[in-house]
């Protein structure tokens, strides 16, 4: 967190640990390894009806737009295939058992309203593309609402730009390089809004000179490799995350897609040759 | 289903606008702790030699002490304390009665009295995603007196997020236990009577522009018990009173200085009583700031008029089984309240003085003013100093 404000030291740690503490509400609540997250609550409820709040039902309705327009690319319920590929270990699931789980993958198969979700037995939500880059947008919500104009927060890359520097020029933020991800491969010049990477670095393994990211194809369960990274800067964080995972499923139909937007984006390949595009100029 | 690829980031971004504020039910509750100390002085003017009875002519002067603490308890609730510590001496006025040339007579209590009053008042508030409900409870104790009171008032912000509704109810109970009870069988008979109270109020406010807010709101109180003053002459009121109000209020926002507020209220009040009242409130609020200095300046300006409650007679001796009062409270009057307030802020520092000056008199009624002499109509002056800190 960088903030910058011409006001008093203390009012920006206060409003800092504010944000920090509605980052740990979000992440407690949406977590998948906590027994007592809602999202756990939901994954093992069975079959049977959950009572949900209407910050839970906001997200699944984010969810299911972006379902739709992505055409069934961007899908919480793939999770299931996630747990299929032992990426620490380095092995390839046999297509047998990816058949078998993709009966549980789907997002059309669910049934909520304001109050309350049913999700078939044997499916399990996953929040994982979604809950950081939503507590991103939440905490700089309660920078703006305490009268911050400058200042980013940053979740370990998702971030949200409230407000260029001070003397309002552009923060320059790296991107990673994705084969060397301590460095910075480029820089995305951002006066205020989300920006999000996707990328085949995070979890991966390598089999014959083949690499084999977290990225899965719900359809398919199979990883997708036409970029090494996408990163897309949006309106918020959320939008942003949301189109660079889009992106990067979309695989070579990204770059007319992301056009189409009219947002700012970089892709990268896995030779390291990039795409940017800036409507701005 | 092939989807209009056009509209893809604004289909998202429509799904994603709402809820930020549907999550602000972590952020309704204030989260700032407060602490606060105010004097107040208020001085009543000495009543008119000229018409007084006896020499006894200065009226009361009040001094009071309010220490206010607030903070937020974990989840959504803040509570509001306030203690309040008051003392009060000099003359009331017994009776106002008219004499044989038509002129009106004030008997002014002999001694001045020296009283103290202290009340204490707790108040939780739960905040929701949508509005908040908060109780309370104020007791208030004084040599003649007790009061407990128990409120309960709730607030609703209606989906379009620019009108909210409000709501409360309160009761009391008043017990009386006049000093001095040897002065008069009156004030013995009092001993240990009680006056009860219930209000109801709803109201709603609506933003009308970005630069505009109205609220309105109607309110009815029924009092029940001993309701006449028994330290004075002459004073038999009805053991009920309805009381109703209706009030309007706007606040227009200009971009003058570094932000600036036009206020205009108004309030009507008619009660079964025969009393009816209207108030006209108005207020320039303006703000300067400076580094981290802000400066707010409040002039204010207030007009009263009501018409007399149906018993309120002049007669010096009027017959036992008939309701009387001579209290210039009961009577056709207006009055003019003119005064300023000057705030300065300063990180968590706020200091405020407040200085009003309230003129009452029969002509200021303006129309339908009566022809009687009312010389116990006080004026007095408030000044009052604050200071508060916010961490």
């Amino acid at each position: 967190m960088l903030p910058y404000i011409d006001s008093n030291k203390d009012d920006v740690q206060r409003v800092a640990q504010a944000a920090e503490e509605e980052v740990r509400r979000i992440e407690t609540k949406y977590s998948r390894f906590r027994p007592d997250s809602i999202l756990s609550k939901i994954n093992s409820s069975d079959g049977q009806k959950t009572t949900i709040d209407a910050e839970t039902h906001y997200l699944l309705n984010y969810s299911s737009v972006a379902f739709e327009l992505s055409d069934g690319l961007f899908d919480i319920t793939a999770g299931v295939l996630s747990k299929l590929w032992d990426f620490r270990n380095g092995i390839i699931p046999s297509p047998e058992t990816i058949r078998t789980n993709l009966a549980y993958v789907g997002f059309q198969h669910i049934r909520f309203n304001s109050n309350s979700i049913i999700l078939p037995a044997g499916m399990s939500l996953d929040f994982g593309g979604i809950g950081k880059e939503y507590a991103v947008d939440c905490a700089a919500a309660i920078c703006k609402s305490a009268g911050i104009t400058h200042g980013i927060v940053d979740l370990g890359g998702d971030l949200h730009v409230i407000g260029p520097q001070p003397d309002n020029r552009a923060w320059k933020v790296g991107v990673r390089n994705p084969r060397a991800p301590e460095n910075a491969i480029a820089e995305l010049a951002i006066m205020q809004g989300g920006l999000s990477t996707s990328g085949d670095y995070e979890r991966y393994f390598e089999h014959s000179g083949k690499r084999y990211c977290h990225l899965l194809l719900p359809k398919t369960g199979m990883p997708v490799s036409y970029w090494a990274s996408v990163s897309v800067v949006a309106p918020s964080c959320l939008l942003a995350g949301t189109l660079s995972t889009i992106a990067m499923l979309k695989q070579s139909d990204a770059r007319m897609w992301l056009d189409e937007q009219e947002i700012q984006y970089l892709g990268i390949h896995p030779d390291l040759t990039m795409i940017e595009r800036n409507p701005c100029g | 289903m092939k989807s209009n690829k056009k509209n893809v980031l604004a289909a998202l971004a429509a799904a994603a606008a709402m809820p930020i504020s549907t999550n602000s039910h972590s952020l309704a509750a204030p989260q700032d702790s407060q602490i606060g100390y105010r004097y107040s002085q208020y001085q009543e003017a000495d009543a008119p030699r000229e018409r007084t009875f006896t020499p006894t002519i200065e009226r009361y002067q009040i001094d009071v002490h309010q220490l206010h603490y607030g903070r937020p308890i974990t989840g959504n609730w803040y509570i509001n304390t306030d203690l309040q510590y008051e003392t009060l001496t000099g003359a009331s006025p017994l009776q106002t009665y008219e004499n044989t040339d038509g002129n009106s007579v004030l008997l002014m209590t002999g001694a001045s009295i020296d009283e103290q009053r202290t009340d204490l008042r707790v108040a939780p508030t739960r905040y929701f995603s949508q509005g908040s409900i908060g109780g309370s409870i104020a007791y208030s104790t004084e040599d003649d007196y007790q009061s407990i009171a128990l409120g309960l008032e709730g607030q609703l912000e209606l989906a379009d997020q620019l009108t909210t509704l409000h709501g409360s109810i309160s009761v009391s109970n008043d017990t009386l236990s006049p000093t001095d009870a040897y002065l008069s069988s009156i004030r013995q008979d009092a001993e240990g009577n009680d006056k009860r109270s219930v209000s109801i109020y709803e109201g709603i406010s609506r933003v009308l522009t970005k630069t505009s807010v109205v609220q309105a709101g109607i309110g009815y109180t029924h009092q029940s018990g001993y309701l006449s003053d028994p330290y004075k002459f002459e004073d038999r009121r009805p053991g009920q009173r309805d009381q109703v109000t209706l009030d309007g209020r706007y606040r227009l926002y200009f971009n003058v200085g570094d932000g600036a507020a036009l206020h205009l209220d108004y309030r009507y009040y008619t009660d079964d009583w025969g009393i009816r009242s209207h108030t006209i409130t108005t207020r320039w609020a303006q703000s300067w700031k400076a580094n981290q200095w802000t400066f707010n300046l409040i002039p204010s300006l207030r007009y009263y008029r009501q018409t007399a409650a149906s018993f309120y007679r002049l007669e010096q001796n009027p017959p036992d089984d008939e309701l009387s009062s001579s209290d210039a409270r009961l009577s056709t009057f207006g009055a003019l309240t003119y005064g300023i307030e000057g705030q300065v802020k300063w990180q968590r520092w706020l200091v405020s003085l407040d200085i009003q000056q309230y003129d009452s008199a029969e002509n200021l009624a303006l129309i339908q003013t009566s022809s009687t002499e009312t010389p116990a109509l006080v004026d007095y002056q408030v000044v009052s100093l604050g200071i508060e800190y916010r961490y």
